[in-house]
């Protein structure tokens, strides 16, 4: 009876060590996925930058402007 | 559907034009909930392309700004199929120049998915992949 408690413990113990270890390497993969997507895409971005720009701007729709607001100058980025 | 329309004849028509006024009325209105949230910086741009919560806004202004995450949608894949690349990268490009139009006081939410808001005197938002 003693032993199987020891066993349950000790069970439970490697149970949460690798569930601790499965956490530990899950976190640190987030934001490295995050900026290899980003990097990946900053050819396209760059590619993209005209026809996005001619797009918001045809379609106020889509892209509302406040009347009032100024509008986005192209040197300000 | 279109033989529905035909049967109803008259009435039918006379419920398209109803409905299509009432479309364009919330055309003309749609903004102003939408720019009051977006004031109030309950509503904000995302570096994705689309509009987000910051806040509950109130249920016209979610309306209005679901409508116009459906036109954006709808815009993005269009170009995305015509240009050969993701629509979620049309998006992304998209929310480099709607970033860059963020006003002093309104949200907006980077690629760490967390809202800030520019406050007086601070730069507008873009990240360092815009161009």
């Amino acid at each position: 009876m003693k032993r199987s408690i020891l066993t349950t413990m000790a069970l439970g113990a490697t149970l949460a060590a690798a569930l601790e270890g499965c956490v530990n390497v899950r976190t640190p993969e987030k934001p490295i996925e995050i900026n290899l997507n980003v990097a990946i895409r900053q050819e396209v971005l760059v590619r993209m930058q005209r026809d996005v720009d001619s797009l918001i701007n045809s379609n106020p729709q889509a892209f509302p402007q406040r009347p009032s607001a100024p509008a986005t100058t192209p040197g300000q980025r | 559907m279109i033989a529905r329309v035909w049967t109803t004849g008259g009435a039918g028509l006379l419920r398209l034009a109803a409905i299509s006024l009432l479309a364009l009325g919330t055309t003309a209105a749609a903004q102003t909930a939408y720019f009051d949230a977006r004031g109030a910086g309950q509503v904000g741009e995302r570096f994705d392309g689309y509009l987000g919560y910051a806040a509950t806004p109130a249920a016209t202004a979610r309306q209005q700004t679901e409508t116009i995450n459906i036109r954006r949608r709808a815009l993005y894949t269009d170009l995305a199929q015509r240009r050969g690349v993701g629509p979620q990268e049309v998006g992304i490009a998209a929310g480099c120049t709607l970033l860059a139009r963020v006003a002093v006081g309104e949200a907006y939410m980077l690629g760490d998915n967390r809202w800030r808001v520019r406050r007086a005197g601070q730069p507008v938002p873009v990240p360092d992949y815009c161009s």
